[in-house]
């Protein structure tokens, strides 16, 4: 290793090739672990979601709805607790390592994007499982959980929700984490708030989750196209990448001792 | 390409943190005090020299170190990272962060990964990492790698930590009391590696440590923090020369010192050693040697005890008489 005199091009070369290894580092890390701990996820569901109807099945029963529709309520909250527990454990030592906040942002997006999408196809699978299982065991099959208007797109809606729904609420987790580190726990929680909003919107928009039955319980929500639902959930992905990078531009890691 | 060893430039910084509760890894709660940990700090650190860092617990090293590592930024003034004329704001700036290795008493790791990996993420984003130095030091420490840093001692955690400054190359290295936990063996073999290789690899090294008398044969430059200030930025050749030692029978060392101000005296029998403020002229050093009384340095330790005392006994402190 010889030290040398920079120049102001390789300096900015410089940069760019570790800031660009910086994003891929962290979106190989959040990203393998959302979709190795989901691939363990959605194999349970696969499992529940044939194993369930073939038991009601033998005991003689028929089913209304599917199993299914338990892992496109869990799918987001499981994405928010995986973003979480991602963003904790790499945070500190990727700064110490020499990574900036922006790229531990950008490749925190990209894994959240790639494991909605990875999610988004899982959901698709296995509704396409149970349907054919219950035309194999000549039940009438209902789709439960989304309920925008999609007609016959009604799969690639449902797969199309479930991504941008697993991408906000992991999104919003790893917010919550950075926000936590930065403000402490009286204001981290307080900022709970705005990403919890986010989470009530993309529910809203993708006319899925537990906030979208509670507002419609309420009866607050009535139908929604596809297209403007999708085209909102789109907006509030937006605010959650925004919300990140909020909490995470004013990052400080503070002493301890 | 290595860029040449960084510098540092502070200029009047202030650092102010308010109170805050915050949750450890262990699910406890606890509070850090509100407080101002730097005070108008302006200080150069020069390229290409070893210099310790020094200061009483709160003194504000950590928050130094933390600047320049752009894990914090100064709530006024300017800090200034690089090397030659290339000195840059390090807060989100992938060109200095890079080139600066911070490495804290906790080793920021992945806690809950095996160490390996942790060294995997290092080595990915370290662009001059030396993966047969970490995995030798691993050996001479003692460190499976394969264990998680949850499982390890403290000491062994401290190990992986100095392990990881050393082995990221970087133009400026800052071990932050990563000492920590370890044993003397593992601390004088750390301090063999520093200096094996600072030699091999020249670059900045900011070392803070307790442990004085232990690390300042290390020092080129000294720094001592008091209170959120900067009470000394010099050489270590230029603060030998702030005093010597006498030490042989009392009486003889009762002569020589006269009315110099004395910064520490330690006593065992008829043997007194004495550090003296100011450097001894001809006329002392040859005394000295025709009464038997031995002429020493000053040790760094004792006017660093001075520097930071909290009062005298003519009612200033330390850093007052010093200034």
């Amino acid at each position: 290793m010889t030290a040398t005199t920079v120049t102001r091009a390789e300096r900015d070369t410089f940069a760019a090739r570790v800031h660009a290894r910086a994003v891929r580092r962290v979106a190989r890390y959040v990203g393998s672990v959302t979709l190795v701990i989901g691939a363990v996820f959605w194999g349970i569901f696969l499992v529940v979601t044939v194993a369930v109807p073939l038991i009601v099945r033998q005991a003689g029963g028929v089913m209304g709805g599917g199993a299914m529709t338990g892992a496109e309520y869990a799918a987001p909250w499981f994405a928010l607790s995986l973003g979480t527990i991602a963003l904790a454990t790499v945070v500190v030592p990727h700064l110490a390592a020499g990574g900036t906040r922006r790229s531990m942002f950008v490749g925190a997006l990209v894994a959240a994007l790639v494991a909605g999408v990875a999610y988004g196809v899982a959901a698709m699978l296995l509704l396409l499982v149970e349907r054919s299982l219950f035309g194999a065991l000549g039940w009438e099959w209902e789709q439960l959980g989304s309920g925008l208007d999609a007609g016959d797109a009604w799969l690639v809606v449902s797969g199309a929700g479930t991504a941008i729904g697993v991408a906000v609420y992991m999104l919003v987790g790893m917010a919550a984490q950075a926000t936590y580190r930065t403000n402490g726990v009286w204001r981290g929680t307080a900022l709970l708030l705005p990403g919890l909003a986010l989470l009530v919107l993309v529910d809203h928009a993708t006319r899925s989750g537990a906030f979208a039955d509670a507002l419609g319980g309420l009866g607050l929500v009535g139908d929604q196209p596809a297209g403007a639902g999708l085209l909102l959930a789109l907006v509030v992905l937006a605010l959650a990448a925004a919300w990140l990078w909020w909490q995470l531009r004013v990052l400080r890691l503070r002493p301890t001792r | 390409m290595t860029p040449a060893p960084f510098g540092a430039r502070l200029d009047d910084v202030v650092v102010r943190f308010g109170a805050q509760r915050r949750l450890t890894a262990d699910g406890t709660a606890v509070k850090d005090e509100a407080g101002t940990a730097l005070d108008g700090v302006t200080l150069d650190l020069r390229p290409g020299v070893i210099t310790g860092v020094l200061g009483r617990n709160g003194a504000g090293k950590s928050t130094l170190l933390t600047l320049l590592a752009a894990f914090n930024r100064p709530t006024e003034g300017t800090v200034r990272v690089g090397a030659g004329d290339l000195l840059e704001d390090p807060w989100e700036n992938p060109w200095v962060t890079a080139n600066v290795q911070l490495v804290r008493e906790s080793g920021d790791l992945m806690d809950d990964e095996r160490v390996s990996e942790t060294f995997k993420y290092y080595a990915d984003l370290r662009p001059y990492w030396d993966a047969d130095l970490a995995e030798r030091l691993l050996d001479t420490f003692e460190v499976n790698p394969r264990k998680k840093p949850t499982a390890l001692s403290r000491g062994k955690r401290s190990a992986v930590g100095a392990t990881i400054g050393l082995a990221a190359r970087a133009p400026l290295t800052i071990l932050d009391e990563v000492y920590l936990g370890m044993d003397a063996p593992t601390r004088y073999a750390f301090y063999d590696e520093i200096l094996a290789d600072y030699a091999e690899h020249p670059r900045t090294i900011l070392l803070s440590s307790h442990l004085v008398e232990e690390v300042e044969r290390l020092f080129e430059d000294v720094v001592v923090l008091h209170r959120g200030k900067v009470l000394l930025a010099e050489t270590a050749e230029e603060m030998q020369a702030r005093g010597f030692s006498l030490t042989g029978p009392v009486a003889a060392v009762e002569s020589l010192a006269g009315g110099r101000r004395e910064l520490h005296r330690q006593r065992l029998g008829a043997t007194v050693q004495v550090t003296l403020e100011g450097a001894p002229d001809g006329d002392t050093a040859a005394a000295a040697r025709a009464a038997g009384v031995e002429l020493g340095s000053l040790p760094l330790q004792d006017l660093f005890v001075r520097l930071t005392q909290p009062q005298q006994a003519d009612g200033t402190s330390g850093a007052e008489v010093r200034r």
